[in-house]
């Protein structure tokens, strides 16, 4: 039985061994859209936001930066309503996000209303392309 | 004459190694991605996705993650179960190279600051099958691989059976291990009941061998909630005279049976038995058996509170007629708090006892300090560590620790 624990060790030697090369061929590059979200203000100044929206908006930095960057939905370009719903409940799905219905519908409410104050051109813009 | 030399060229060499490393993380840092470590840079995530409240530990994403072959629990847009493969990056990403440096100041002895280790280690999955996980360490000099292992998983997402084979760390419930937010081990993990000429097992050690698990998975109805169980039974090659892993003279092998559960962001409970013996055919013949079971749990009171606790019972059986059985029992109670963003403080009670006639064997301690990950490639840790042993001596550690991580 030692002999053959000590033969599965060796194996497993030579496919951490080659996995070390393996890894770096197939190498998959960040996506350069996303990077560039990523690397944009990572604050949205609120003092002119309703009170409502500036607590949501704590909410809404607090679990949205447990993952990822704040930078990434600060900066993205959702605008229209459909697609922070889209976006938050797929966030409210994963795994450990901590997002329950409570707290994805106050992130979902400061998105759309941050969208269409502080994105307000692109918000009026991909609203008409959508009608 | 000699001893000055040493003491004084201990320090300078901690020194420089540690400017060698953090010039070393300044230059290999890629200027258009985080200067995170391996897995945060190639699943281009932050820290907390995985770890809470600081860096090692783990929360369950992150346990689940590791125990699964390094694949990412995620949902699709339909909310069911699926595990996202390591993504692959430049050779440089999909390592880490960690380092760590001490400043000790140990009763008895005069303060130092060191490089304690300088570790390489890197795993991830190679297919939905296939996985890997390795570690190689420059420990006080020698350099030696500590970890190599590899993982086969079959199965859907939610329910799979894995196999681990290789030289691997042994316990799935880890959070007083390699996960600890502190420096000191627990003594139920770290304390071994030497008897005879066997210096005696502990749990902690890596060890060569073979693992069948079974993982269970699945996603709540809301919130991102998830929970687990694993099962597993493990065959290892058992450890030498000396304690450790792959002795000429060891004849026999380990066995090691766990379950672990986890529920929510941050709860667990585990269990484990192992039953294990050590033979030796030189002159001073022996052949001793030992055995351990244990539960360990944690449960997050609130959110940046967590109390964690663990008990253990041992008995140990030695051919050696002076001494024959020992039975033996420890236990943990630690507290983490989370008292600052990045920042969390620790302290924790152990209780070692072998029962032996004396009470040589009987060891308390109590741990307290704390870990600030100040950015995400430095963790600093200062921690106190007050010993007694069943005959009355008293010992001190203060450590404080800074790990730079690339």
């Amino acid at each position: 039985m030692k002999s053959s624990l000590s033969f599965l060790g060796m194996g497993a030697a030579v496919i951490v061994f080659f996995a070390g090369g393996l890894t770096t061929l197939a190498q998959e590059p960040l996506e350069p859209r996303i990077a560039a979200y990523d690397k944009g203000p990572a604050t949205i100044d609120v003092a002119q936001y309703p009170a409502d929206m500036q607590k949501r908006y704590k909410l809404f930095a607090t679990r949205c930066s447990k993952c990822h960057t704040i930078a990434r939905p600060i900066n993205c370009d959702f605008v229209l309503e459909d697609e922070w719903e889209r976006y938050v409940k797929r966030m409210m799905r994963k795994p450990g996000s901590g997002i329950n219905q409570a707290a994805g519908k106050d992130i979902y409410e400061f998105l759309a209303y941050d969208s269409k104050t502080r994105k307000k051109a692109m918000y009026e813009k991909r609203t008409k392309e959508v009608k | 004459m000699t001893i000055k030399t040493q003491s004084f060229s201990r320090p300078i060499q901690g020194w420089l190694w540690a400017i060698a490393l953090v010039a070393g993380v300044w230059l290999l840092a890629p200027a258009q991605a985080q200067a995170n470590p391996s897995f945060a840079r190639r699943f281009d995530a932050k820290c907390t996705m995985c770890h809470a409240p600081l860096p090692p530990r783990l929360n369950n994403l992150g346990i689940t993650f590791k125990r699964l072959g390094y694949r990412l629990p995620d949902a699709d847009p339909q909310g069911v179960l699926i595990l996202q493969d390591t993504p692959n990056r430049a050779l440089l990403d999909n390592f880490s190279l960690i380092g760590d440096v001490r400043l000790e100041n140990l009763k008895g002895k005069p303060t130092s600051i060191a490089m304690h280790e300088v570790e390489l280690v890197g795993a991830g999955s190679l297919n939905k099958y296939l996985s890997f996980a390795t570690e190689v360490a420059w420990d006080v000099g020698e350099l030696g691989m500590e970890q190599y292992e590899a993982q086969l998983l079959f199965g859907r997402p939610s329910r799979n059976f894995t196999a681990r084979f290789g030289m691997m760390a042994p316990l799935l419930w880890d959070k007083f291990g390699h996960q600890r937010l502190g420096i000191a081990r627990a003594h139920v993990l770290n304390n071994r009941v030497s008897a005879g000429a066997f210096v005696g097992y502990r749990p902690r050690d890596n060890q060569e061998g073979v693992e069948i698990g079974a993982n269970f998975t699945s996603l709540g109805a809301e919130g991102g909630t998830m929970r687990s169980t694993f099962l597993s039974a493990a065959v290892f090659n058992g450890l030498t005279k000396a304690g450790n892993e792959l002795g000429e003279n060891n004849k026999s092998k380990d066995v090691l049976a766990q379950v672990h559960h986890v529920w929510g962001e941050n709860h667990t409970i585990g269990a484990l038995w192992y039953r294990g013996r050590v033979t030796n055919i030189d002159t001073t013949a022996y052949a001793d058996t030992y055995s351990r079971w244990g539960v360990f749990g944690n449960y997050e009171l609130r959110h940046g509170t967590d109390a964690l606790a663990g008990f253990m019972v041992g008995r140990d059986d030695t051919t050696s007629s002076t001494i024959g059985r020992i039975s033996s029992r420890s236990w943990f109670a630690e507290l983490n708090q989370t008292i600052a963003p990045r920042t969390a403080a620790f302290a924790r009670y152990d209780r070692f006892e072998p029962r032996r006639p004396s009470a040589t064997g009987l060891r308390r301690g109590m741990t307290v300090g704390v870990s600030c990950q100040t950015i995400d490639n430095l963790l600093i840790t200062a921690e106190y560590t007050g010993q007694k042993t069943g005959t009355g001596a008293r010992g001190r550690d203060i450590i404080v620790r800074a790990i730079v991580i690339y």
